[in-house]
């Protein structure tokens, strides 16, 4: 049996290979180079909370599924999976005769092993919560993993999807200890030959590598330059090819060069004032009002250089799009808003709010809470915005409702999925609800919707969440952000998924 | 503004050469501030800044906050001077409006720092023992908490506003003023009048108000104004790290902090407020550095010398007239004829030295007497060559040196006559050793001048001119600094230095007025035995005429920057003809008893440099003058009169 | 022996300042836990990593393993790399060091020079120029400097890389800039010490002496001038060890400043301990190294006892 198997996968394999055979017979070739905002500080998927840590993973190491630029799960290293009948044991197929960069094999005993190390309370990694549904997982002979779920979990895929359940050579941790973070060994197409921290890294071909995406590049070197000016100044000056994170106002510089233009592909993350509801903001015709106060077309355009798309919906476009549902954008109507207020028994000037904003997380948000300000001040709301450093905005935003001080906070969603960003953020009580919503019907159907397996269930079941979210408002939707990427004309085959991560698969330069 | 004139009345007064009457003392600070270049422009613009921040958001023409996303980033036009921000706000409305918030944490950070500051370093200053190193400690553990990372922690913990901006860029400098507050206190109080108050037991608290606070006033003011201007800075690194003020208000370094990433694409959204911050801190600086000039001792010549732009106006000095007639020129060592010299300031030339003839001949010695500000220690400085261009500026006449025009040379024939002909010992021999080399490299630069002498000839040669001046142990002094020896020795050391080529001309300006008496006539004694010995030409500056009978062949009495007697030291101290040197002669009657009197006794003030009056110079101070209208006529010329030089009208009246 | 004298003096100064650092992590807001996490962790989450972190644990246990950390690296983490801080430091440390000492020494020799200018010729075009310079040098913000730099000669003109470390041309533009503050301070600082040097009797008896000009002010007047000079760079090179978080971050320059910064507002502990402990430890050191030079330069200081 193993042996049939075995030569099916061959079968696909080939037949993948053919597809891709120019790229997959090409020599690789050429040096990309990409200057990337954020320094990471750690490739190890475990503690990795930066796209450009995603992009790397990615590149250097293999999950059993992934994400195609358009979000749609792809299988990598799984050849099959299924739930058990009671739904408590998902059991993965694998490719087998695999091996990571550094000639380690790659079997059912070390995925497992990969994933329990993720799991394990020592090791500490920020997504064991994320990850806790998986239970425990066991090998099952060379080729099939199995995991015990700890609660029925229906979008499992989409978790195991995710760059974070990447599979680590669990013994080369052992071995480099914390060095992993900066030279992960893995057993995707790239690994990372040189690493200095804060300056930049440099990605080679894994010689070991077997499967669809071989490299097809020499090298890939990033820089880290965090000041924006100054990374602009990198793609005029042609040191470099693709550039991250570019400001609305380069715009039109990067794309008035011959040799380079901007891509706006759209991004997840669904940026939000998620309100304290309590005092007024327990008023839904307040909440209304101030949704109702806000320009966004005004200041996409105006503020975010139109970085940005006004909300149709509490959940970013690409998390599960055949779940997501949309609405008609909420009217910017200042004068209705004034009028609920007064319904709400607020005079112009009577009513106060505060909100708190980060500075330099998101793009342009100290100008849109100032931007936000204005427009609250415009139907007769004293405003006050609060623009903090990225620790007292971590600390206020995980603050339970009843500590906060202000009305409202500016956060970024981009989540691993439907189930993940609802749940956490709209079910009765649990830890992430930092708005205190409570909603019983809304608890019932998250409840459904996380043990269900069947899609059209999930999606009726979504649908509903989602529309009362819509209706009740306990945030001031605003917009998704649009990633803004500058990339040089002898760069082709660039991709970019929707939560930000670069990809590299099929990228060639003249 | 208020701060710099508060300040003013208390100035101590200093010692300058332009003295300003008791009664307009409030304003003198302001008008030394202002008479300086530098202070002018950042006084005016300090001046403009303080009104902005006081009237700008009056002057805004438009809503600084009014946001209009249809008319963002929009370039500088008539309706928007400045062009319009991320939100459409008109920036110029807003620089208006931010001057406020602006200068406010720089005066705010300032006050701060003062504040804490200040006391604390008084206090370190005046307890000394435990406290003051408890204090210094805690000031140490500060600095090396960087700067911009501990003002970054200060807000981080307090909250980003403005108010704890202030908070945190005040704090940062703090150990800048309690350092400085502390050595200029110690240094105060080290002072012997200080010392003074407290052993006629004056309360520590009185002492401070009274004399310790005054007299840092001016220091810390100065220190205050250029602090100022770094604490903008650093509030604006905050505001580049995002910790800046809280928006919607503006403020400058936040302003630029938000729009740097514009500067390629809408350039003018960094550039004016930036132009306004840069423009503040370079005022604030300008006025501190006036401010330094007028305060800092060390700076004060500075601000004689070279003020800013002086070239513009520098007038230039006639050429001095040409060599010597031959014949005069060989028989004396010195032979000065007609000399005219003048201080450069800023409102031209001021004459000092008015038409002065001098001649000494080889193995003779003049005494040159006259009161403080008479110019004979300019004229010494111009004999020896030694008188700056940049201060002062010889007019008229010629100097020669052992037969020589010492005036009009190159650099390197300066050099040459200044080695082979002239050795100089100066009033204070403790700031005439250079503090931080050896007596032994000290001598030798002088011995090896211009001449291929090995080490060892030099070494040896250094030993013997110490032992001409009576140094004992000669061999081990020459590794020793100057600071290891007394005041005596080391004037014996400055005589030996100026041996070292062999001079014609000993020049030799107050040499004993900073030693004590017995120390006193020892020098003197050996400078008269040197010069019989060597047959050196000497000239003898001095105040003290009871030292002149004995040390002295000739003498010469100045009075305002002329020789008005001069003669033999006999014939002249006998009977002096000239009513200055007749009121000299008269307050040191002389005698070793009144040695070291100086010459106060004489009613009236001298005249001060530029305020000579017509006529006579010495004609408001003169017995004989009783209206006489030919004194006020004009300047009286020298004539020989019994043996010697007398520039006196009525000089025949002294012989009756 | 003063060296190690003074060494043992600074002993407590370095206690305290680690007591304190160690409390004042505390102070700065932001749960390292928390901010790891991220936005979407729920209490469990956030509290699972605080106990992984070790922050759960009481104040004197901490503080206990932070002052191991100082020799046994394995103790002293990252929150963030989970490398030793030592290796972090390590990495990152030449890239500020030359950024620092190499501004320090093109400012100083630029303004030394300057200052000589400034001194020699009082009142004179070019000291009206370098005052103003000067003046402007010293009064605008840096990073705006930085990055009007870079756009001059790294985009318009072309001759230097914009931003990065891995060249040594990358150098250039980031040691000029910061070289223009210590330059401007230098200059004026030389100027006015040798204006009050040049008026000294002991220049005119070396004049006397027959010695040029030029040996007059460099072999007498320029060293005396360099005492108090000495004593400023010493404060300055500390100031810009630590203020080269600006500069770092304007030229990508991987340095301490910038791992500092970072580590704040990621509320990464160790990162912030440690570095601030080095910067003391560097603090001792200079103001050691500005004494041994101050000595060096005056001989009125050695002999007397300084107070360690």
């Amino acid at each position: 049996m193993p042996s049939l198997r075995h030569s099916c996968t061959a079968a696909a394999l080939a037949a993948g290979i053919s597809l891709f055979s120019f790229q997959a017979f090409a020599e690789p070739a050429g040096v990309l180079r990409v200057a990337v905002g954020a320094d990471p500080a750690t490739f190890d998927p475990a503690f990795n909370d930066l796209p450009v840590g995603n992009a790397v993973d990615l590149a250097v190491l293999e999950g059993l599924f992934r994400l195609d630029p358009q979000n749609n799960v792809q299988k990598t290293l799984a050849t099959d999976s299924s739930f058990s009948p009671d739904g408590k044991i998902f059991t993965v197929k694998i490719k087998t005769g695999k091996t990571f960069s550094n000639g380690d094999p790659l079997n059912a005993e070390a995925v497992a092993a990969s994933f329990n190390r993720m799991l394990d309370e020592k090791t500490g990694s920020i997504y064991r919560g994320l990850y806790a549904s998986l239970g425990t997982v066991k090998a099952v002979g060379e080729d099939t993993v199995e995991f015990h779920m700890a609660e029925p979990n229906g979008h499992v895929l989409m978790l195991l999807a995710s760059t974070a359940a990447s599979i680590v050579d669990v013994k080369a941790v052992q071995r480099m200890g914390a060095e992993y973070g900066r030279k992960p060994v893995g057993s995707g197409p790239y690994m990372v030959e040189r690493f200095v921290g804060g300056e930049g890294f440099r990605l080679v071909p894994n010689p070991r590598y077997a499967g669809d995406y071989p490299a097809t590049l020499k090298a890939i070197e990033f820089s880290v330059v965090p000041e924006d000016g100054s990374r602009m100044a990198l793609m005029e000056t042609g040191a470099a090819d693709i550039v991250e994170r570019v400001p609305p106002e380069s715009i039109d510089a990067i794309n008035a060069l011959q040799d380079a233009k901007v891509v706006t592909p759209p991004s997840m993350f669904s940026i939000n004032m998620e309100m304290v509801l309590r005092g007024p903001l327990a008023d839904p015709r307040v909440r209304k009002a101030l949704n109702m106060a806000v320009d966004r077309d005004g200041i996409t355009k105006g503020v975010l250089g139109g970085l940005g798309t006004p909300s149709v919906g509490m959940v970013g476009p690409g998390t599960q799009d055949e779940l997501r549902k949309t609405f008609p954008p909420i009217a910017f109507d200042p004068e209705g808003a004034k009028k609920l207020l007064a319904e709400a028994g607020y005079k112009p000037g009577q009513l106060s709010l505060s909100f708190t904003c980060p500075t330099g997380r998101y793009i342009k948000d100290v100008q849109v809470c100032q931007a936000l300000a204005g427009s609250f001040e415009n139907i007769g709301i004293k405003a006050t915005p609060l623009v903090v450093d990225r620790g007292t905005w971590s600390n206020v935003i995980g603050m339970e409702p009843d500590q906060r001080k202000d009305n409202m906070g500016m956060v970024g969603r981009a989540t691993a999925g439907m189930d993940y960003t609802l749940y956490r953020l709209f079910y009765t009580g649990v830890g992430a609800n930092r708005t205190g919503y409570s909603n019983p019907r809304v608890d019932a159907l998250l409840k459904e919707g996380r043990a269900t397996t069947d899609p059209a269930k999930q999606k009726q079941i979504y649908g509903e969440v989602q529309e009362i979210i819509w209706k009740d408002q306990p945030f001031l939707f605003l917009w998704y952000q649009t990633q803004a990427i500058g990339v040089s004309n002898r760069v082709q085959g660039f991709a970019v998924q929707p939560n930000e991560t670069l990809v590299f698969d099929k990228v060639t330069v003249k | 503004m208020s701060l710099a004139q508060d300040m003013a009345t208390d100035a101590p007064p200093l010692a300058t050469r332009v003295v300003v009457a008791p009664s307009r003392r409030r304003w003198t600070l302001l008008r030394r501030v202002l008479a300086q270049p530098k202070g002018a422009i950042g006084l005016i613009l300090v001046v403009l800044y303080l009104l902005l921040a006081i009237l700008g958001p009056m002057l805004a023409p438009q809503d600084a906050f009014r946001q209009n996303f249809a008319q963002t980033l929009r370039p500088p036009s008539a309706a928007h001077w400045f062009g319009t921000d991320q939100l459409g706000r008109d920036v110029f409305s807003r620089v208006l409006v931010g001057a406020r918030a602006t200068l406010g944490i720089g005066v705010g950070g300032v006050a701060v720092a003062f504040l804490i500051g200040v006391p604390l370093g008084i206090l370190a200053a005046w307890r000394r023992g435990w406290v003051e190193a408890l204090l210094m400690r805690a000031i140490d553990i500060m600095l090396s908490f960087p700067d911009i990372v501990f003002a970054l922690a200060v807000v981080a913990i307090l909250g980003a506003n403005t108010q704890n901006v202030i908070i945190a860029v005040g704090v940062v400098a703090v150990p800048v003023f309690a350092r400085t507050a502390r050595a200029v206190t110690l240094s105060i109080l080290a002072e012997p009048y200080i010392e003074g108050s407290a052993a006629l037991g004056a309360s520590p608290a009185r002492i401070i108000l009274r004399h310790v606070q005054p007299n840092i006033a001016g220091t810390l003011l100065t220190l205050s104004t250029l602090l100022f201007a770094s604490t903008l800075l650093s509030a604006s690194g905050l505001g580049f790290l995002g910790l800046g003020t809280q928006p919607p208000y503006p403020e400058w370094g936040t302003m630029l902090g938000e729009s740097r990433s514009y500067i390629r694409s809408h350039p003018y959204l960094a550039t004016f407020p930036g132009l306004f911050l840069a423009g503040s801190a370079l005022a604030f600086n300008l006025l501190g550095e006036a401010l330094r000039v007028i305060y800092d001792p060390t700076s004060r010549r500075t601000s004689r010398r070279a003020p800013l732009f002086a070239f513009l106006r520098r007038r230039s000095a006639k050429p001095p007239a040409g060599p010597l007639d031959a014949d005069s020129a060989d028989r004396n060592a010195v032979s000065v004829k007609a000399l005219r010299m003048a201080f450069r300031t800023r409102d031209g030339l001021l004459d000092v030295v008015r038409g002065v003839d001098l001649a000494i001949r080889p193995g003779r010695t003049l005494a040159l007497v006259g009161e403080s500000g008479s110019g004979k220690s300019t004229l010494l400085r111009a004999i020896g060559t030694l008188a700056n261009p940049q201060e002062v500026a010889i007019t008229d006449g010629a100097i020669g040196i052992g037969g020589e025009s010492a005036l009009g040379l190159s650099a390197v024939a300066l050099r040459e006559l200044r080695r082979r002909k002239i050795g100089v010992v100066f009033q204070d021999a403790a700031s005439a050793l250079n503090p931080v080399l050896t007596i032994g490299a000290q001598l030798a630069e002088a011995v090896r001048a211009g001449c291929g002498l090995d080490d060892e000839a030099v070494r040896q040669r250094c030993i013997d001119l110490l032992k001409d001046v009576r140094i004992a142990d000669p061999e081990r002094r020459l590794a020793m600094y100057p600071h290891q020896f007394s005041g005596g020795m080391k004037q014996r050391i400055v005589i030996a230095i100026a041996l070292a080529q062999d001079p014609q001309v000993l020049l030799a300006d107050e040499p004993t007025s900073a030693l004590d008496v017995t120390i006193q006539q020892q020098i003197l004694v050996l400078l008269r035995e040197i010069q019989e010995t060597r047959g050196m030409a000497m000239l003898l500056v001095t105040h003290d005429l009871s030292l002149v009978s004995r040390f002295a062949d000739d003498v010469a009495v100045m009075y305002a920057g002329r020789i008005v007697e001069s003669g033999e030291v006999a014939t002249v101290l006998e009977r002096p003809l000239h009513p200055y040197a007749l009121a000299l002669r008269a307050s040191a009657p002389g005698g070793a008893e009144s040695r070291g009197q100086p010459l106060r006794s004489i009613p009236g003030e001298p005249p001060l440099v530029g305020e000579f009056p017509d006529g006579c110079a010495f004609r408001p101070r003169c017995p004989r003058n009783q209206g006489r209208p030919e004194c006020a006529e004009c300047e009286p010329e020298p004539r020989a009169i019994a043996g010697r030089q007398v520039a006196c009208l009525f000089a025949e009246e002294g012989l009756s | 022996m003063f060296v190690l004298r003074r060494l043992g003096g600074a002993l407590p100064t370095l206690f305290a300042v680690s007591l304190l650092v160690f409390l004042f992590v505390d102070l700065i807001p932001g749960d390292p836990a928390q901010i790891l996490a991220g936005p979407s962790a729920s209490n469990e989450e956030v509290a699972s990593i605080r106990k992984f972190l070790g922050l759960d644990e009481p104040l004197p246990t901490r503080y206990g393993h932070f002052i191991r950390g100082i020799w046994d690296p394995s103790a002293a983490t990252s929150f963030r790399t989970h490398r030793p801080v030592v290796v972090e430091l390590a990495e990152r440390l030449p890239n500020t060091l030359i950024v620092s000492i190499g501004g320090l020494l093109i400012g100083v020799a630029l303004g030394t020079l300057a200052g000589i200018v400034s001194a020699m010729r009082p009142g004179g075009l070019a000291d009206a120029a370098i005052t103003v310079l000067t003046l402007a040098g010293i009064s605008m913000p840096i990073y705006w400097l930085g990055l009007l730099c870079i756009w001059l000669f790294a985009v318009n003109l072309g001759w230097l890389p914009a931003a990065g470390a891995s060249t040594p041309a990358h150098f250039v533009l980031p040691i000029l800039v910061i070289a223009t503050r210590p330059a401007a301070m230098f200059s004026r600082l030389v100027a006015a010490s040798l204006t009050e040097t040049m008026g000294k009797d002991y220049l005119d008896t070396a004049r006397a002496k027959g010695l040029s000009e030029t040996r007059v002010v460099l072999a007498h007047a320029l060293r005396n001038s360099l005492v108090a000079a000495v004593s400023v760079a010493g404060v300055q090179f500390g100031g810009m060890l630590g203020g080269s978080v600006v500069t770092e971050t304007v030229f990508g320059i991987p340095g301490v400043g910038r791992l500092l910064v970072d580590a704040v507002s990621r509320a990464d502990y160790p990162i912030i301990q440690y570095t601030i402990l080095m910067f003391a430890v560097f603090f001792v050191v200079i103001n050691l190294v500005t004494d041994l030079l101050t000595q060096w330069l005056d001989p009125r200081t050695r002999e007397q006892e300084r107070p360690a």
